[in-house]
């Protein structure tokens, strides 16, 4: 039988060490701005008392969150293309090697299976495809931090070569290779900026008639905004009529319930906020309703108060939410009961909802049936 | 980075690793536990058997087929075509690919 081949099997010029590690600077780079803006998505849904969000700039998470989904498809040709150039380090003898070897090697097992599960995962959660089976965040937020630590590690392994591949060439190579390996990179880069400008536009209107490869296309969605999870997905009885219906406030002062006309009753403010997709998609809107603030003054709530917001849904991890104190005091966080001009419908959280700046949209909590003030 | 000898321990190549590279290595092996310890606190355990199948299974995926099937096309095809063509082919396959890759979930979820 054949003997596996070895990395001088491949005369490929974009297998070349130039290649893997230009395509290694833009991928790693993209790995970072993805890990970055991947922390502040995670600290607006695990808030550190000690590293607080503001809710201002209202367009933050739009801005961190487009870039983190954008990078994050960015990544897939920039992955395949850096994986495709180092492939034959793959076959590289030994094969097992020394114990120092090993550790090599192992690391950069880790690194390739959590970067394309990291960005397979990435990719098919934008579409809501959840296909693997495990819960997206918690495994996505884990392998993330290996995926960096490995990436490290890895940069620390390979520094030699990278700086030798980077510094000018000493040999006259010969320009008809040199030719392809330029090319295969700026193709690399090439089809990265592609990808992003196909789906951008979920995020960025302007460009919205680009995106073909987006999920969501919010000037063609109900009501102006796109719908992730409908009401009957979440579980919503069919028919919450306006006279039924009833909102519980509970707070230092004692419990009270509101009923639509109440609300409707008290001061009404309108507020112009982006909501912002975790999924990559955002959408302006003109949200009307009673301040949260306004509300929780009914039943004793201070300066100093946050709120709990439970959803009459039946499950789900966003069930109820909390509005830390920067945000449930902030004028332009309301309990919403109209979108763009109309009462909210049914798939946009109807009765009320809760819209606040600068929040991740699974924290817009729709469906509201009760807030609960803190002292 | 210039060798110092007896100061630079060798590394596996016999070449220098110095400080910056041991102290890169021990930074991204701490982030690496950050992500295990998040991994075995948040993920809970009836999870990690699939979450290992996938890691698993994407290297196999990526090594065992989607990059054989690349060098494959490159020897049978891109290998005779000219230099001239072949370089705009290979990054047009990287389109396709990647379109594949991202268009694949859309279609799913239709």
């Amino acid at each position: 039988m054949r003997q596996p081949p070895t990395p001088e099997d491949f005369t490929s010029p974009v297998h070349h060490a130039r290649v893997v590690a230009r395509l290694g600077i833009w991928l790693g780079s993209a790995f970072l701005i993805c890990f970055l803006t991947g922390l502040i998505s995670h600290l607006h849904q695990h808030p550190i008392a000690w590293l607080p969000i503001s809710p201002t700039p209202s367009w933050a998470y739009r801005v961190t969150q487009g870039l983190h989904v954008a990078t994050g498809v960015a990544c897939v040709p920039l992955l395949l293309a850096k994986m495709y150039s180092a492939y034959p380090q793959l076959f590289e003898r030994p094969m097992v090697g020394s114990p120092l070897r090993m550790l090599e090697r192992a690391s950069i097992a880790v690194l390739v299976a959590s970067s394309l599960l990291q960005v397979f995962t990435g990719v098919a959660s934008i579409a809501q495809w959840y296909v693997f089976g495990f819960g997206f965040t918690a495994v996505h937020w884990s392998l993330a931090w290996v995926t960096i630590g490995a990436l490290v590690v890895h940069v620390a392994v390979k520094l030699p070569v990278i700086r030798q591949a980077l510094a000018p060439p000493v040999d006259d190579i010969d320009p008809a290779l040199a030719h392809e390996r330029r090319w295969f990179i700026r193709g690399a880069f090439g089809v990265a900026a592609g990808a992003v400008l196909l789906t951008v536009g979920q995020t960025l209107r302007p460009l919205e008639p680009l995106a073909l490869l987006a999920k969501r296309h919010p000037s063609q969605a109900p009501q102006g905004v796109p719908i992730n999870r409908t009401a009957d997905a979440a579980g919503i009885p069919t028919i919450v009529a306006e006279e039924g219906w009833r909102l519980s406030l509970t707070g230092p002062s004692g419990s009270r319930m509101l009923s639509y006309a109440d609300l409707l009753a008290l001061p009404q403010v309108s507020v112009d906020l982006p909501i912002t997709c975790v999924e990559g998609w955002s959408a302006d809107a003109r949200w009307g309703g009673v301040r949260v603030r306004e509300l929780a003054r009914l039943v004793g709530g201070t300066d100093e108060s946050f709120v709990g917001v439970e959803s009459a849904e039946r499950s789900g991890a966003y069930r109820r939410t909390t509005l830390p104190t920067a945000y449930a005091q902030h004028p332009d966080t309301v309990l919403a009961l109209t979108v763009n001009g109309q009462r909210l419908s049914r798939d946009h959280g109807f009765p009320a909802r809760i819209i606040a700046p600068n929040r991740p949209g699974v924290l817009q909590t729709k469906w509201v049936k009760g807030l609960t003030v803190s002292a | 980075m210039t060798r110092r000898e007896g100061v630079d321990p060798p590394d596996i190549d016999g070449v220098a690793v110095g400080r910056t590279r041991i102290g890169l290595g021990a930074a991204g092996v701490v982030l690496g536990l950050v992500g295990v310890y998040a991994f075995v606190t948040g993920v809970p355990g009836r999870q990690w058997l699939g979450v290992f199948t996938w890691l698993g299974g994407v290297v196999v995926a990526h090594d065992g087929v989607i990059a054989p099937t690349a060098v494959l096309v490159g020897l049978v095809v891109f290998a005779h075509l000219p230099a001239r063509v072949r370089a705009p082919m290979r990054v047009a396959a990287l389109a396709v690919a990647s379109v594949a890759m991202i268009g694949v979930p859309l279609l799913m979820t239709r």
